[in-house]
Parts: C-alpha cells; structure tokens; sequence
C-alpha cells in the first residue's frame, strides 16, 4: 500500500510539543498481534479522530493509554516523557479521562455515586455530599442531561441517559486528554450535539480530545485531525482539509475491500413479497401509549426505527416472545406469541443486541456456536452425528460468510465481524421464517456489514421476512422495503421505499409528519 | 438532615421475619424478654450475628468472594485465648484483644492475598485456610480445655445492669456507621456491582476486596473473644458450624450473594432469626439434628422469597426501561 | 514446542502427578511398589467418582457442595439396610434413586430460582446431614456384604485384572463422560450454559432441564460413591464424605477446569484426583498426624491452585 501518503505532522500544529505520542507501539496476545506499530500524536487543543475496521487495534491502543493493558514495545510518551501507564488510576492522574465503548455503570447506586465513582481514595472521600451533587450536575449539564436527579438510582435510566453519566464520569476528572472510544452510540441527536459543542469549547481551552467513532458523518463534523488504523498499524494522519469519508474508506480497507465498499450496494431487487407472517394487532407497548398494528409480510425487510427509549426495542421483544404487551397481541399463522418457546416455535429467530453477554458462546468452537440452538437435529436419543452436524457447519459458515480457521476454532479467536456472522448463522441453522434483528449492525467493521446486508438480501429473496431494528439511518435506507418509525412508545409512521431517506426518517423520530405518511 | 424512610429497601423482609419469630418466642416463653434472660439471649445470639456480619462484608463485595474460614477462624482465636496466650502468661485485656484482634487482621490479609493477588477462586482459598485454621486449632489444643482469664466476664456479665456483650454490638455497629460515612462503603459496592466499572473508574479494587477479607477476619476474631468469654475456657469444634449459619443469615437477611448490595443491618437480623429458631427448637426440646433439618430448610425458603421480591422489582424495572 | 505451549494447562496437571509419584517414591520406602500403586488407583477411583458429577456441574456454571452430604446419606442408608437383612441389589439402587432425586431437586431449585447454587446444595447438605443424625442419633451400626469389601480392597481382583472392580468403574465413567461431554447434547449444552449463561436461554437450551439432569447425575454419582465407601469403611458412617467437600473441589480446579464454568474437561479431573490422592498418602507416608495432614493439604491445594488453576485479571475482562 505504497501510494498512500503518511503526514506525519499536521500543517494545522506546526513545531508543537504534543501532549501523547505514540511510537511504534505494540501489543500482542500470546501469539496473536492486536497492535503491530502505531505512531501518531495528538497536539494541545485538538480533536483527534481515531478510524479502523473493528480487530484494527482501536481498543487496544486505548486500553494501553487507559492503564488497561501494557504495551508489549514501543513507547507512549505522555507530556514530553515516555511513560507506561500502570492502572486507569495513574492513567487518571496523569490527566487522561476515558469513556469505553462499554456503558461501564453500576445498576445498585445513584447517578451521583456513578458520576463520582473513583474519585475518592480507598477510605477518604474528597468533597461532601453537597459538592459532590454540585459538579454532577455541572457535568450533566455538558450534554444536556443536568436534570437528571442526582439521586435516583441509575438502574431506572435508558440506555442514552446511561451513557451520558459515564460521559459525565470522565468530564469531572481533570484531564488533559479526553478519549471517547465509540461513546456517542446511544446517544440521541441532541445530547451528541451538546457534547460536540463542549468538545469544542474543551478544544478553545486547549484540551484535547481523542475520538473514536464508526460515523463518518460525526468525524468529518468534528475531527481536525485523523488517524486510521489498519491490521494493527497506523496507515496515516490526515488533517481536517484532507478527509473525505471515500479517502478514510480508502485508508481503512484494503484495496479490494474499498472498492467493494462502493461496488456492493445492494439495489432492492425485486421479491416476490408474500401474505402476512407476523402481525401486531392493537399492539400497546405500555398502558395508554396508543395500539397500533403492523403487519411483516414473507420476502420482505422491514426496518425499526426510533430515538433510544421510544418503544421499538419493547415491540421487537414483544414479537420475539420476551415481554408482553400491555394491551393487544403480535399474531402469527401458528397463533398469538405469548413467549419465547411460543415464538420459536412460530418460525421466529430472535438476534439480541448483546453479542458479547447474549449471544456468543466465547470458548466454544465455531462449529458449536453454530448449532447449539439446533442440536435436536443432529442428534439421536442425545448423541451428536458429527459428521452431519460438521456439514451442516460448513454449510452455515458458507451461507453466513464467515471467515475462520476452521469450525473447531474457538469463536472468541475471530473477529468481531465475524463473530456477529457466526451468531447470525446460529439463527439461520433454524431455518425460520422471520428474523427479528435488534441492531445486528452496531459495532461491526464495513466488510462484515456487506456481508450481513447480503445474509439479509438472500433470506428475504428465499421467502423469509426479516424485521431490522437499527441505529444507523443509511443502511435501514440501504436495505429496507419500509421502515416503521417509533415516537412516544408507540408507531408513529410507516415509511415505504420510495420515500425512504434519512430527512424523512429523522423527521418521523422526533415526531414531525411533515415528511412522513400517517401510521396505520 | 433529611431522614427518609426506604420502604423498597433490603432488610425489611428480615426485619419482619426477625419481629415474627421474637413474638413467637416470647408466646413459647414469657421469660424470654424478662431482664434475667437478656445476658444468656444475646450471648446466645452474638456468634450467629456476628459470623453473619464476617460474611456479609465479602459478599457484598461479589465477584464470588466468601468466607469460609469465619467459624473456624472464631475456633482458633478461642484456643489461642483460652490455651496458648494463658500458657505463655499473656493475660491482661488490652495484650489479648490486640493478640485477638491481630489474628483477624493476619487471616484477612491471608484470605485477601490469595483471592486478589494470586487470583485463587475464593471458595477454593477460603476453603484451604478453613482447614488449614482447624488443623492448627486441633495443635493446639486436641481436647476441650483451658480457662478465660477473670476480665472476660465484663462481656459474659453485665455492667451497670447491662450486658457486657451488648457493649460488642454496639462496639461493632458504631465502627460500621463510621466506615460507612467514608469513601470505603460506596467503593465496597461498586466493586460487589460491576468490577469493570469500578476498575475503569479507578478505583483500587484490589485494596477493596483485601479490605473486605480483612473486615471480615476481625469480625471472625470478636466472636472468638466472644466464644472464650462464654464458655469460659476452649473447645476445638466451636467455630465449625457457624458457616454455614453464616451464609444462612447473610441469605435471610436479603443480602444479594452477586454481590453489589446490603448492609449489616439485614445480616443482624438474618443471623439473629437463625438463633431465634434454634431458641425455639430447643425450648421444645427438640434434637439438634432437626435444627439443622430447619436451617437448610428456612435457607431455602429465604432464598425462594429473596427470588420471588427480586423478580417482582426486576420486572418493574423492566417494563420502566421500554 | 508449540504444542506443549498451547496445551500447558492440560499437561501441567498430569506433569505434576507423574513428578509427584516421582518424589513420593523417592522419599518414601516402599512407596512406588505394586500395592502402594494399587492403593493410589483405589482412592483416586474412589475420589474419581465422586468428582464426576461436580465436573460436569462445575462446566455447566453451577456447584454441588451436596456431595459429601449425600455421600454420607448413602453409606449410611446401604450399610444400615443390609445390616437389617435387606439385598443390597434392593437397597443399592434405591439409594442411588435417593442420590439422583436429592440432585434434581437441588438443580431444579438453583435454576428455578435464580439463585446460586452454592447455597441451595449448602442448604440441601444440612438437611440431609440433619436427617441422617436424627435417624441414626450417632449410632454408627450396620455392615456391608463381602462382595462390596472386595469391590473396594486394595488387593481385590476384577476377573483376571489384577484390580479392584471399583478403579475398572471409574475406567468405565471416566468413557462414558469423555463421550458425554464431547459428543452428546447434554455436553455441548453444559459448556454453553457454563460459557455464557445470559445467552444460553435465547440460544434456546432447556436451561431447567439441563440443571435437573446434570445436577441428578452428581447426585446418582456422590450416592454410587457413597455405597463403594461404605464397603471400603465397613460401617455406617455419616461423616465418611466430609472430606470430599474440598477434595472434589480441589480435583476439578486441580485439573484445569476453571470455576466459572464454560471450559475444562472430566479428563483433566482424572489428573486432578491422582495428584490430591498422590499428596494424602505423601503427608500419611510423613508420618504426619491428622491436624498436620489437613493444615498441610490446605497449604499444598492453595498452592497448586495457584500455580494454573488463576482466575483471570480484571483487566482482561474488560
């Protein structure tokens, strides 16, 4: 990969001292290599974006800065020193605040003991109760959540408000360096802008802030400078001037994959679309949120939309059998769905949004991932055939375009694409015929995404129907015959194909019918 | 001061449980709450309690912590006192509590060492120093034997017209109440909650858990202190059955074994319920044997009541999160 | 090399019984003869058979500190039973129907529940010690047929095998659970269940079935355990398991199968069960008396523990 150039310093940070520096830093895992060389640096007062595939090193090279891991070489050097940063503790002290991907909160305590988690030594607090209320709020108010009530226990939160306080845990510490690795998830448009807003001002202070992110558009928003990382190396830093989404694409794959990137939009094809499969009637998420219906019909994608906590992650569990709706009944050919079993016994496959806690099956092989939920057919009075069961293996792996060493290897030793597709195929190994999917798409890198949109593309053009909720507007735009669009806990609009675009879908999320059609 | 009351909290059911079984002491025997019988009650009560209040501290701290060694530590301390510290003419109050106490310290950082540093699954290294501590006891002292020094008896007796050993629980409590206007309370809970999330915050989990193994050990060595002044002399078997009236309690009195919440409050009423029925049981003379059939049985059912509140308020929560 | 890297964790155990007989041999006379080595088979049989079940338990992301309580249930109800006059091909497999019932009872309620199954085999073990106290009020009566004697005797042959019919047994289990584990429904689900709780119910595993019959497995074994030990103590003796709380637990950890479940195999329990055996008859051969043998195999166990058996740092979960 000669032909791409690599800046080593930004025009926009001439002949200044940087805060970090990283120099051909390493890390592996026994014999596996998450992080082969990295060299880039971060100057005072900028908001340095960090790309990659997912397994490209980004969490590695955070969790190093975070005290998290040690590096195996290299050098970090911090402030003009180089440095190995023991534990978060020290990692904190010497000024670097750090959000995880993860929403790290415990459930038990209040916002406020969330918020001030860590600050206080083993047995000294460092400032009263009434303080402590006092900069929480302060924090909060940074993203536009300061009315939260300090005391109320974090367990009653969404998941955006969740995140905003582990946000908020980083911005009380005094840093010099903020890392936000993949934060702004969950959160909704209007926190994201607030955060961007103080991200700025935190830029006018000369702080800075290293960011990562999936999102092009928040990158392309907000980063002076950007690194990309690929296969554990840093390929370039570009400044400001110089991204493009194409140009980080490019940087991040390689060559093949970029050009699939662009090549493989999917183009709707045309399917066959069949009678009715799943159907919500007078469905009422909660007690007087308003009964709507929706029908999913066989051949079809349709896509779930809404703002965190508007009600569409309930009704994909209410259609996969895992709570019931407070008024009304999801009905299927083979009766009403009153649970889990029930639904399963329906045809219908649920994807839960947790690979990590509710999907994979980390030690297991690949081969035992992708049959654990159908070992009944592979088996006679509790004996396993191997041999069918390692075809019908090969077979899924094919289907799923799953890349793997092979179906005895463990499934925590592929990436996190990878993973997801093998978790998907666990699915398929039951050959429903619905898909209810919540947010298979997130945390995944571009090449496994092509391939799921692909997954998707195929089993709905087979008859099957597929129920997509997702967080990224362009690719329920990609891949959806309709989306329904959720507002106030209950449908608020149906968008069909020809009106799909991500204006009319943010529209329908913050409740304007202007650009969207009347819900059934 | 705003003062709240916390109707969802965790101890009430034990509290109620504690209430019930108290009345129904005093219906079995109206003596049981005459003045006379105070002193006996709470000597009775003090080693389930305060075992119950050595296991609790570890178990709020999750992550799989207990202790196991809690009976068998209060056994050892026992021997120590009645037998060996005697032996070498060690007898005065403030060399004993400190030898006691040292111990609890000792078999903390022990337990604590093992758990943190060398990452030895709890159960495995508390079961290792649980035999260990009851081979060294049986060194010391292979029979019963030995004698409490005179002083003991400010804690077996009374003082002012009030039980010495009264003075222990309200020694404890207090020490509690302070650790709880510390930082070390809400770190003992973060680490019980999410280890991740209190790691990545920065706090030292290590230092929490030891801390938590240390408690605990002190804890075991007052009912050691408490045992010899009781009894007045040493017994090798003593300390072995409060584990698993330990547990019991901790379990009655709602205290979450994943750790992450609960208090002392529900563990004194947990391991006071537990002596409360042995109270009962023996006032009709009934066999130890079927008091243990009981324990395992009211543990069970503390455990299926635990469960169903738990899930009733899991379901709420769930429901609120849509 | 590479090889022996990667499977370290299943080498090392075994490594160290084969060192540890070693040593033992070496420092004790007499110790590597024939009947000293047909004694370690019997006892790691012995202890082998009561650690299948909490292997397979253990996988599956419970714990069965039952074990030594229905061990003792066992011993005392076969020996008792016989002493009166019944068959023990009567009363063994009803004993055995008792072990398997208390093990689904305690798997069902774990399950059910939610709720640890540390504390609902503890509160299971108190009530069945309970009840065999109360029963027997300490009277330790009762024989066992000479058939059962030799099942268990260090000299006793199996047709033309020179061993105890009780170490062909564990050869049979140990088969059995090799295919159990690896090839049958029941074994791939364990793991899962073990490996990831949270996702095991939407993987759609009959998690209350699978803690029912895994855990009703343990018991069945502990209860087979429990018969062998009564031929081998001659007596109704209640507290004939107590030892085997820590030593099943050790054997397992020992072997490399890690507590939280999801990994580990029964075969790396086998090396686990020679090793502790191998370190009883060590501090015996000592000449160490009972307090010293226990407060050294405490020390001993934590070690070994130590050195393979680590849970993972925090920092390598996150």
């Amino acid at each position: 990969m000669s032909e791409i150039a690599v800046e080593e310093t930004a025009p926009a940070a001439p002949a200044v001292t940087p805060l970090v520096a990283f120099r051909g830093l390493r890390r592996n895992f026994g014999e596996t290599i998450a992080l082969a060389d990295c060299s880039f640096d971060i100057v005072p007062g900028e908001i340095h974006a960090l790309v990659g595939e997912n397994g490209s090193g980004k969490s590695t090279l955070i969790k190093i800065l975070s005290g998290i891991l040690a590096e195996s070489g290299g050098e970090l050097i911090w402030d003009g020193k180089v440095t190995r940063i023991a534990d978060p503790r020290a990692a904190q002290q010497a000024g670097i605040a750090t959000v995880f991907q993860e929403t790290l909160v415990l459930d038990q305590l209040s916002v406020r003991d969330n918020v001030v988690l860590g600050l206080d030594r083993l047995f000294r607090r460092v400032q009263s109760t009434a303080d402590e209320t006092r900069v929480v709020r302060e924090a909060l108010d940074t993203i536009g959540m300061g009315a939260l009530d300090p005391d109320m226990p974090l367990g009653a939160l969404s998941l955006a408000q969740r995140q905003g306080v582990t946000i908020a845990r980083a911005l009380l510490r005094p840093w010099r360096l903020l890392v936000l690795d993949e934060s702004t998830s969950a959160l909704d448009v209007d926190a994201r802008d607030r955060l961007f807003e103080a991200l700025r001002r935190f830029r006018g202070e000369g702080r800075s802030i290293l960011f990562v992110s999936h999102r092009m558009d928040e990158i392309l928003d907000i980063a002076d400078r950007s690194t990309v990382l690929r296969s554990g190396r840093s390929v370039a830093t570009v400044t400001r001037a110089d991204t493009t989404t194409n140009r980080l694409l490019e940087l991040m794959s390689t060559h093949e994959e970029a050009q699939a990137a662009e090549g493989a939009v999917p183009t709707a094809p045309q399917r066959a679309v069949g009678a009715a499969v799943v159907t919500a009637k007078s469905v009422e998420i909660v007690a007087g949120s308003g009964p709507f219906d929706l029908a999913v019909r066989a051949g079809e994608i349709v896509g779930i939309a809404g703002l965190e906590g508007h009600g569409q992650v309930a009704f994909i569990e209410a259609v996969a059998g895992l709570r019931n709706p407070a008024q009304g009944a999801v009905e299927t050919d083979r009766g009403v769905v009153t649970s889990f079993l029930n639904a399963a016994r329906a045809g219908i496959a649920y994807l839960p949004r947790e690979r990590k806690t509710q999907g994979i099956f980390a030690p297991l092989s690949v081969l035992d991932n992708l049959t654990i939920s159908a070992l009944g057919r592979f088996s006679r009075l509790g004996l396993l055939a191997e041999a069918r069961r390692r075809a019908e293996g090969m077979r899924l792996i094919a289907q799923s375009h799953v890349t793997t060493p092979g179906l005895a290897a463990p499934v925590a030793a592929l990436s996190g694409g990878n993973q997801q597709k093998v978790f998907l195929g666990r699915l398929l190994a039951l050959t429903p015929r619905v898909l209810v999917l919540n947010d298979p798409m997130r945390g995944v890198d571009l090449g496994a995404k092509q391939d799921i949109y692909k997954i998707l593309e195929q089993f709905a053009s087979a008859g099957g129907a597929v129920m997509l909720l997702s967080t990224e507007l362009a690719e329920l735009c990609l891949l959806c015959d309709r989306v329904a669009v959720f507002h106030n806990r209950s449908l608020f609009a149906v968008i069909e194909r020809q009106a799909l675009n991500e204006q009319a879908l943010i529209a329908a999320m913050f409740g304007q019918t202007a650009a969207a059609r009347g819900a059934g | 001061m705003k003062f709240k009351i916390d109707w969802g909290a965790y101890y009430w059911p034990a509290l109620a449980g504690f209430a019930l079984l108290f009345v129904g002491n005093i219906i079995a025997n109206p003596i049981f709450i005459s003045q006379d019988n105070w002193r006996p009650v709470l000597l009775g009560a003090a080693p389930f309690i305060i075992t119950t209040w050595a296991q609790t501290v570890p178990i709020m701290s999750g992550n799989g912590d207990l202790d196991l060694s809690v009976g068998p530590l209060a056994g050892l301390v026992n021997a120590v006192l009645a037998m060996t510290l005697p032996d070498l003419g060690i007898t005065d109050p403030f060399s004993m509590i400190a030898i006691a106490l040292a111990i609890g310290v000792v078999s903390g950082l022990i337990n604590g060492f093992l758990v943190t540093v060398v990452r030895v699954q709890p159960i495995i290294a508390t079961l290792g120093t649980f035999l260990t501590y009851q081979g060294l006891t049986l060194e010391l002292l292979p029979i019963s034997g030995g004698s409490a020094p005179p002083w003991m008896r400010v804690i077996s007796g009374s003082v002012f017209g009030v039980p010495g050993v009264f003075f222990v629980f309200i020694l404890i409590a207090v020490a509690w109440w302070l650790l709880g206007k510390t930082a070390y309370r809400r770190n003992l809970l973060a680490v019980g909650g999410d280890i991740r999330a209190a790691y990545t915050a920065g706090i030292n989990v290590m230092w929490v858990r030891i801390m938590a193994f240390v408690i605990a050990g002190v804890l075991a060595a007052i009912t050691g202190i408490v045992f010899t002044a009781t009894i007045g002399a040493a017994d090798p078997t003593i300390g072995t059955p409060y584990i698993l009236t330990s547990i019991a309690g901790v379990a009655l009195g709602g205290v979450a074994f994943s750790g992450g919440q609960g208090g002392l409050l529900g563990a004194a009423a947990g391991g006071a319920l537990l002596f409360l029925i042995e109270n009962l049981f023996s006032l009709a003379q009934v066999s130890i044997y079927y008091i243990q059939i009981a324990y395992g049985a009211i543990l069970l059912a503390a455990l299926a009541l635990n469960s169903v509140v738990d899930r009733a308020r899991r379901r709420r929560a769930a429901e609120a999160l849509v | 090399m590479n090889w022996v890297r990667q499977r370290l964790d299943v080498i090392a155990p075994f490594a160290i019984a084969i060192g540890l007989f070693l040593i033992t041999a070496a420092v004790i006379p007499g110790y590597g003869n024939l009947t000293s080595i047909r004694s370690l088979l019997l006892l790691s049989s012995l202890l082998g058979i009561a650690s299948a079940g909490q292997t397979l338990t253990i996988i599956m992301g419970g714990i069965d500190l039952s074990v030594p309580a229905v061990i003792g249930l066992a011993c005392v109800a076969f020996a008792v039973a016989y002493g009166e006059g019944v068959s023990p091909w009567v009363i063994g497999p009803i004993v055995i129907v008792a072990g398997i019932v208390v093990g689904a009872v305690n798997g069902l309620i774990s399950r059910s529940l939610r709720v640890n199954s540390l504390i609902v085999t503890l509160a299971t073990a108190t009530i069945i010690y309970g009840a065999i106290w109360a029963q027997t009020k300490g009277d330790n009566r009762g024989s066992v047929p000479d058939g059962l004697t030799d099942f268990v005797s260090v000299i006793g042959w199996t047709g033309p095998i020179p061993l105890p019919g009780s170490v062909i047994l564990w050869g049979a289990l140990v088969l059995v659970f090799v295919i159990l584990e690896r090839r049958s429904v029941l074994g791939r689900w364990s793991y899962a269940s073990g490996a990831n709780p949270g996702a095991a119910e939407l993987a759609r595993i009959p998690s209350l079935v699978l803690w029912t019959v895994v855990f009703a497995i343990s018991g069945g074994l502990s209860a087979v355990a429990g018969i062998l030990l009564a031929g081998f103590s001659s007596a109704a003796n209640p507290q004939v398991g107590d030892a085997y709380l820590f030593t099943t637990l050790s054997a397992v950890v020992i072997g490399g199968t890690p507590i939280i479940g999801g990994r580990g195999s029964y075969a790396r329990t086998i090396a686990g069960c020679f090793i502790i055996t191998e370190l009883t008859m060590l501090l015996i051969g000592l000449g160490l008396d009972e307090a010293a043998q226990q407060v050294s195999l405490g020390i001993l166990i934590i070690v070994l523990v130590a050195i393979y058996g680590r849970e993972t740092h925090v920092r390598m979960q996150i």
